[in-house]
């Protein structure tokens, strides 16, 4: 029970930050290659705590970035239910992936909701760059990796997993 | 780990149909943004939902303005003083002329049956709290919502130029288009010669570009560009960019003529909202 509580915790403030670090300023070169946070930190959860984080929760965290970029409503909510569905699909293997092996499967995933998203936007008559969208791809590798340092050892620790 | 496998083989048939209803949702989601325009409403409702983020993100440009303020010494302040003295001096002096200018103005036009340009426009001070993550959208967010009385369509400017434009307000914020977005578009006239063109955004903070600029049009590098009013959104007279390259090519239907916003775009942190005196119709205002 207790574990839980924490386990809630984790997740909330892991997704409060993310979800801050996913707008805060940054100068213009910078911010291209701004690292998809939410989108990373959400497969993080539904690889690691599959009870609590699944398809629903990542759609609606996405439903959320949508408010908060003020992008097209569903744009990021899409995206993340077909992320948040392969990765809960796979997430029995992905778990004992190595580190290399995660971190593609990571890139995977984060170029896929790019292009989701990047489709959703193509519907309108706006211009659209690729290199814009793939650019936050690179970035997320390396949240990857804070992720499983800041959080796994405090996981297994916690016979979360 | 028998507490995961078991859930997982029941699941995932139904895992299936949860992603599919989801999407189908976010489809109707995404369709329903496209078709009505209510859903602005929702998207300002949910972008409330970030404000205290935006303001969290702006205590560091927050904290350095309070000991900028708090930690300067007397000198540097009374040479501040001194500075700003004179320089709202010049100013005072250049609204003198500007008063005597405004009655010649007004009293020329009204020989000529027209009606007055030069009423001054209310304006009210706006500080920035946030900006788009997004790179390829030129959007600010302010810190004056529709409690304040900004509307969608609102002119915002800071102390050199035309910023850009209120696309979307909640009660206590509003987000602003820049000038520079891709999809921004202003009517301008060359200060100069009083040629008129309309000024685009190119997605570069530095850079805007004037469309269908006939081959023999009277226009220089240096040149002044000011609003014209003519699409009703922008009060007329405002700088909005100075001429920076021009590119003559006889091939060309066109001249290709850049230039650059007098608006610090990236810098301008307190903006004016501005009501425009002879106010345009609310309603012309409000389709995108």
């Amino acid at each position: 029970m207790t574990n839980n509580t924490s386990l809630f915790f984790m997740i909330g403030i892991s997704l409060l930050v993310a979800f801050w670090l996913s707008i805060v300023p940054m100068s213009v070169s910078w911010s291209l290659w701004r690292p998809a946070w939410v989108a990373v930190v959400v497969i993080y959860w539904v690889l690691y705590a599959p009870s609590v984080v699944g398809v629903f929760f990542a759609w609606m965290m996405g439903f959320l970035l949508d408010g908060f970029e003020g992008a097209i409503v569903g744009q990021h909510a899409l995206a993340f239910a077909v992320v948040a569905y392969v990765t809960a699909g796979a997430g029995q293997r992905v778990r004992h992936f190595t580190l290399l092996q995660q971190i593609g499967f990571v890139l995977l995933m984060v170029t896929v909701a790019q292009l989701v998203s990047l489709w959703v936007v193509s519907f309108t008559d706006r211009p659209i760059q690729l290199s814009l969208w793939l650019s936050p791809v690179p970035g997320s590798a390396l949240v990857w990796l804070l992720l499983l340092g800041l959080a796994r050892p405090w996981i297994r620790q916690s016979h979360l997993v | 780990m028998a507490s995961i496998n078991k859930p997982l083989f029941r699941k995932s048939s139904s895992l299936a149909a949860r992603a599919v209803i989801l999407c189908v949702l976010s489809f109707a989601l995404i369709l329903a943004d496209y078709q009505f325009a209510q859903m602005k409403n929702v998207r300002a409702v949910m972008g409330m939902a970030a404000m205290p983020f935006y303001w969290l993100s702006n205590i560091p440009a927050r904290m350095s303005e309070w000991t900028d303020e708090t930690w300067q010494s007397r000198k540097e302040l009374i040479k501040e003083n001194a500075q700003l003295r004179s320089e709202s001096r010049v100013l005072a002096g250049r609204v003198q002329k500007m008063a005597t200018l405004s009655a010649e103005n007004g009293r020329l036009r009204n020989l000529l049956n027209s009606f007055s340009l030069l009423e001054s426009d209310d304006v009210v001070i706006a500080e920035l709290i946030g900006v788009s993550p997004r790179i390829d959208q030129h959007i600010i967010i302010l810190d004056k919502g529709s409690n304040d009385g900004v509307y969608v369509g609102q002119p915002v400017l800071d102390a050199k130029g035309i910023m850009g434009q209120v696309v979307e307000t909640n009660p206590f914020t509003s987000r602003v288009l820049l000038l520079s977005d891709e999809r921004h578009a202003l009517p301008v006239q060359v200060n100069r010669s009083g040629y008129r063109a309309v000024v685009e955004g190119v997605g570069s903070f530095s850079e805007l570009r004037l469309t269908q600029v006939a081959l023999t049009t009277d226009i220089q590098v240096g040149d002044l560009l000011v609003s014209s009013g003519l699409g009703q959104r922008f009060p007329a007279g405002y700088p909005v960019a100075t001429v920076t390259h021009i590119v003559r090519d006889a091939g060309q239907a066109f001249l290709l003529v850049t230039a650059e916003p007098t608006a610090e775009i990236t810098r301008s942190r307190h903006l004016l909202l501005v009501f425009p005196a002879n106010e345009p119709e609310a309603e012309l205002v409000n389709d995108e």
